[in-house]
């Protein structure tokens, strides 16, 4: 049973680990501690997943664990060495579409990134990724209207700080 | 099209296979240590429940007590002694039903807000043994000091000079728990403040969102 349940989440989450790698690549800044990251999601999603009902998508569910993860539970090695390495998070567009200006221009929007807070990095990765107000409010815990606030506050910020 | 939009979009198309993890690696992952803060704090509030219970046995001593019985204060410090556990095991019970609580798969508030309440729990039950320290102290000052006898077998017992008057030994004692107590609030505000320091901080910015 355990065992069929171990396969059941692997696959699931095989299938998924790009939202894991989109959340460490906002919340660390060297190759090390998103690993590190990245595998206490997996913990944490691994933990909660037997009370996982379905009630929503196994993405959202997915965001909401990684999230909460990465603002709230996570402990920063002391293992990490603390760089901030961001040419190793070249993150090309694929290949098929690659575009210097956009690439670079992607990797401005992570230095901006890097520059919010924890709360204001989940709310404009759940804007990046096209998620619902009603999504992003309740996966911060905060009304739908303020989300919608705070998200174009930040969208405001970081335009200032791509277009300096 | 805004800027910001045409930076979605290719948000979406990003190529993660850099940083893909095999199903193998995945597996191991499954059955690794995790370094949570919430297993720190649970770690810590067991710690303390234990070190105050290991105190609460120590002091309950007959050895250490036997001055006490001699003085007719052995149904007081039973009294004592019985309320001190039943406050410890009605905050154990509190601390678990809080902690089961804690769900990392809640919203962000509802999750920090379950932390910090579990964590709240464990500074009560903190506090509490702090006050009712200070209310033991006192009652036994008046056990000792409201009976003759009882002061002359406290002074001797306790290598203090006779002629010492009795106010001088209670500030004295007073002033060195307050100093004790003051040193271990500050040791453990320290290690708080840093362990919450970042919940609190992100907290606090999601309660300023709901303003």
């Amino acid at each position: 049973m355990t065992k069929n349940l171990e396969q059941q989440f692997v696959t699931l989450l095989d299938k998924n680990q790009n939202i894991i790698h989109k959340v460490c690549s906002v919340y660390t800044n060297n190759t090390d501690a998103h690993k590190d990251l990245f595998q206490e999601i997996t913990i944490q999603l691994w933990k909660a997943y037997p009370k996982f009902r379905g009630d929503s998508k196994f993405s959202t569910w997915m965001y909401r664990v990684a999230l909460n993860t990465a603002i709230t539970i996570y402990r920063k090695s002391k293992r990490q060495i603390k760089t901030s390495d961001i040419s190793d998070f070249h993150y090309r567009l694929e290949s098929s579409e690659y575009d210097a200006t956009l690439d670079e221009q992607m990797q401005l929007l992570y230095k901006a990134i890097h520059q919010l807070n924890d709360i204001e990095k989940a709310l404009i990765l759940l804007y990046l990724e096209d998620k619902p107000y009603k999504e992003i409010a309740e996966t911060i815990g905060i009304t739908e209207v303020n989300a919608r606030v705070k998200v174009n506050r930040i969208k405001s910020k970081l335009k200032t700080i791509l277009n300096p | 099209m805004d800027e910001l939009d045409k930076l979605k979009n290719a948000w979406k198309t990003q190529d993660y296979s850099k940083h893909k993890v095999s199903t193998q690696d995945i597996y191991k992952m499954l059955h690794a240590k995790s370094s949570s803060y919430v297993k720190w704090i649970f770690y810590i509030s067991i710690a303390e429940f234990l070190i105050v219970s290991v105190l609460n046995v120590f002091m309950s001593q007959k050895k250490y007590f036997s001055i006490y019985e001699k003085m007719g204060m052995e149904t007081t410090l039973q009294i004592l002694t019985a309320i001190s556990y039943l406050i410890m095991i009605a905050f154990i019970v509190l601390f678990y039903r809080n902690y089961k609580k804690i769900c990392v798969d809640c919203d962000s508030k509802t999750l920090m807000n379950s932390i910090l309440k579990t964590r709240k729990t464990v500074k009560k039950y903190i506090y509490f043994n702090i006050g009712f320290m200070f209310v033991s102290m006192f009652v036994m000052f008046y056990e000792i000091f409201s009976s003759t006898s009882n002061t002359l077998l406290y002074k001797k017992t306790s290598n203090i000079p006779y002629e010492l008057s009795n106010t001088i030994i209670i500030v004295s004692i007073s002033i060195a728990m307050i100093i004790m107590i003051a040193i271990i609030l500050l040791i453990y505000r320290l290690i708080y403040g840093i362990l919450l320091r970042r919940l609190k901080k992100n907290y606090k910015e999601l309660e300023q969102l709901d303003k």
